[in-house]
C-alpha cells in the first residue's frame, strides 16, 4: 500500500467516523431539548389566574422548629 | 495561496472528469453523477474566490488601519483638553443569569481609558443573584458612573432597548454581560463615528477560555472565520453581522431603526441588516476586543449554532424582498446573498461533498478523491489561518488547529446547521436556550 493509499484510507475512516459522530451529536442536543420538566410544575392556577407554585416544605430540626434564630445568637 | 488552490481545482477538475469518463456502471447514470461532480468543483472555485477576495480586501483595510495607527501615534498621547471633548458614551450590560461573571465583566468596564462614559447594567429578570452582584459594583469607583437596571424577564432584544433608552450618551456601545473588553476599545471605536455616514463600529471578538480542543478550535474560528470577513467587509463599510459581545452605535441609528426587533434569535444580526438598509455605513475595528467565554462542551457548541443558524435565516428572510431583488437593492442584496451562502449553502455542500466522496472511496475504491477534496479545503484552511493569525498577532500554535477545524469541527457544526436551516424552513418551535456559563472571565 503506497503513501497516497494510505492517507486516503485514513481520510475516508476520519470523515466517516466524524459524519457518524456530528450526527450522533447533533440528536443527542435535541434529545436534551425536549427533555423538560412537564409546564404545570406541580403548582395551582388560583381563581384570580396567578400561577401558585407549590414549595417544598423545609425540614426543621424539632428544637428549632419555633426560634431558629434564638440558636444562632446562642451558638 | 492563491495559485496553489486554483491548480488545484484544475487537478480536481481533472481527477473528476477522468474517474467520471470511465465510471459508466454508476447506478444514477453518468448525466447525474457529471452534474453532482460539475456542482462540487464550482462550489470548490468558488471557495477559492472568496477566500481569495476575503484575504485581498481584509489586507487593504488592514493597510488603512496600520496608516490610521501611525497618524494617531504621530500626533502624540491626547490631552486633557482633547479628552474633554470626547463624547459621553453609555455602555450597556445586559443581563440575564450572570451572576457568576457578572462582577468581572463589570469590573473589566472600569478599567476602561476614556474619560467621559457611563456604565448601565439591564438586569433582564434574573432568577439568580445578577442584580445583587451588579449592584455591589455600583460606588466602587469615581470614575464612571454605574448604573442597575432591574426589569422583567423579557429577551435580550428587549433589555438592550431599555438600555438604548435610559442612556445618556449620543454613542452607545452594547456588549454582552459575559464579555471583558479591552481597555482602548471605546478610544478606538469613537474614533470611526469622525465621519456622519457610520452607524455602527464592529468589535474584534476573541475566545478567553482556550482551555480544551473545542475552545481552541473556536479560538481560531473566530480569528479565522469571523474577524478576517469583518476586516473584508469593513473595507467596503458594510459588516453584515456586529457581534453581541461589543458593538458601538450612533444613538440617532438605534433610534431611526428603533432598536432591536425581538422576532429572530439573532438580534445583532437583525439589527445590522436593520442599519444597513437604512444606508448607514458599518465598520470593524480589530483593536476594539471583547473577551467571550465560549462553549466548552460539543453539545453547548450546537446548541448555540444552531440558534446562529436559525436567526440569521429569520433575519435574513425579513429582507426577503432585497434577495429576489439583489439589483435594486444594490451592496445589501449581495450581503444578503453571501449570508445565505455561509448559512446554508456552504454546509450543505460541504457536508454532501464529504458524503458523496466517502461513498464513492467505500462503493469504487476510489478513496483519491476524498483526499484531494479534504487536503484542498485544509490547504485553504491552514493557508488562511496562518494569514490571520500572523495579521491579528494571535498565538501561532493556533494555525495547527486548522487540521482538526477541517476533519472534525467543520463537519459537526455543519450538521447541526444543516438541520437547523430544515427546521427553521419547515417552522419547529425553538427556545432561547442560554449557555451554562464556568465563570472564567
Amino acid at each position: 500500500m503506497d503513501l497516497v493509499s494510505i492517507f486516503s484510507t485514513v481520510v475516508l475512516v476520519t470523515t466517516i467516523v466524524t459524519l457518524i459522530l456530528a450526527l450522533a451529536a447533533y440528536f443527542a442536543y435535541k434529545v436534551r431539548e425536549w427533555r423538560k420538566p412537564k409546564s404545570s410544575g406541580g403548582g395551582k392556577i388560583s381563581a384570580d389566574g396567578v400561577f401558585e407554585p407549590i414549595f417544598l416544605k423545609r425540614h426543621m430540626l424539632s428544637s428549632l422548629e419555633h426560634s431558629p434564630d434564638e440558636h444562632i445568637v446562642s451558638t | 495561496m492563491t495559485l496553489v488552490s486554483i491548480a488545484f481545482v484544475y487537478i480536481y477538475y481533472r481527477l473528476l472528469g477522468g474517474w467520471n469518463v470511465h465510471a459508466t456502471d454508476f447506478i444514477w447514470g453518468s448525466s447525474v453523477m457529471t452534474g453532482i461532480t460539475g456542482y462540487l468543483t464550482v462550489f470548490m472555485a468558488i471557495l477559492v474566490l472568496r477566500y481569495f477576495v476575503l484575504i485581498v480586501f481584509s489586507y487593504l483595510e488592514h493597510l488603512d488601519n496600520i496608516r490610521r495607527h501611525e497618524r494617531e501615534l504621530a500626533l502624540g498621547k491626547p490631552t486633557p483638553d482633547a479628552d474633554r471633548k470626547l463624547p459621553f458614551v453609555t455602555i450597556v450590560v445586559p443581563a440575564y443569569n450572570e451572576g457568576m461573571i457578572i462582577k468581572a465583566a463589570i469590573g473589566s468596564l472600569l478599567e476602561i481609558d476614556y474619560p467621559n462614559y457611563e456604565v448601565l447594567v439591564v438586569d433582564d429578570g434574573s432568577t439568580d443573584d445578577t442584580y445583587e452582584r451588579a449592584l455591589e459594583m455600583v460606588n466602587v469607583t469615581d470614575k464612571c458612573i454605574v448604573t442597575v437596571i432591574t426589569k422583567a424577564n423579557g429577551g435580550k432584544a428587549n433589555a438592550l432597548n431599555t438600555g438604548m433608552t435610559y442612556a445618556k450618551g449620543d454613542f452607545i456601545l452594547n456588549m454582552d454581560g459575559d464579555s471583558k473588553l479591552s481597555p482602548n476599545t471605546l478610544r478606538d471605536c469613537i474614533r470611526h463615528f469622525d465621519d456622519p455616514r457610520i452607524g455602527a463600529v464592529a468589535g474584534n471578538v476573541k475566545v478567553y477560555n482556550r482551555d480544551n480542543l473545542i475552545t481552541q478550535v473556536q479560538a481560531l474560528e473566530y480569528v479565522e472565520g469571523l474577524a478576517l470577513s469583518r476586516k473584508a467587509q469593513s473595507y467596503t463599510r458594510s459588516v453584515n453581522i456586529i457581534p453581541g459581545p461589543l458593538g458601538m452605535f450612533r444613538k440617532n441609528a438605534l433610534w431611526q431603526v428603533r432598536g432591536y426587533d425581538d422576532d429572530t434569535f439573532a438580534e445583532d444580526c437583525d439589527l445590522t441588516l436593520k442599519l444597513l438598509f437604512e444606508g448607514w455605513h458599518i465598520v470593524y475595528e480589530p483593536r476594539a476586543i471583547a473577551w467571550v467565554e465560549s462553549p466548552s462542551r460539543l453539545i453547548d457548541l450546537l446548541k448555540q449554532r444552531y440558534r446562529w443558524t436559525r436567526g440569521i435565516l429569520q433575519a435574513i428572510r425579513k429582507h426577503a424582498w432585497s434577495l429576489a431583488h439583489p439589483f435594486q437593492s444594490g451592496v445589501n442584496g449581495y450581503i444578503l446573498w453571501y449570508m445565505l451562502f455561509e448559512g446554508v449553502l456552504w454546509p450543505v455542500s460541504n457536508v454532501f461533498g464529504n458524503i458523496f466522496f466517502a461513498w464513492v472511496g467505500i462503493e469504487y475504491d476510489v478513496t483519491t478523491l476524498l483526499a484531494f477534496w479534504w487536503l484542498q479545503l485544509s490547504i485553504l484552511d491552514v493557508a488562511a489561518a496562518a494569514y490571520c493569525v500572523i495579521i491579528e498577532k494571535e498565538d501561532m500554535l493556533l494555525i495547527a488547529y486548522a487540521l482538526v477545524f477541517r476533519v472534525f469541527y467543520l463537519i459537526v457544526v455543519d450538521v447541526a446547521k444543516i438541520f437547523a436551516s430544515f427546521e427553521e424552513l419547515i417552522g419547529t418551535k425553538m427556545s432561547w436556550g442560554k449557555l451554562e456559563r464556568e465563570g472564567k472571565l
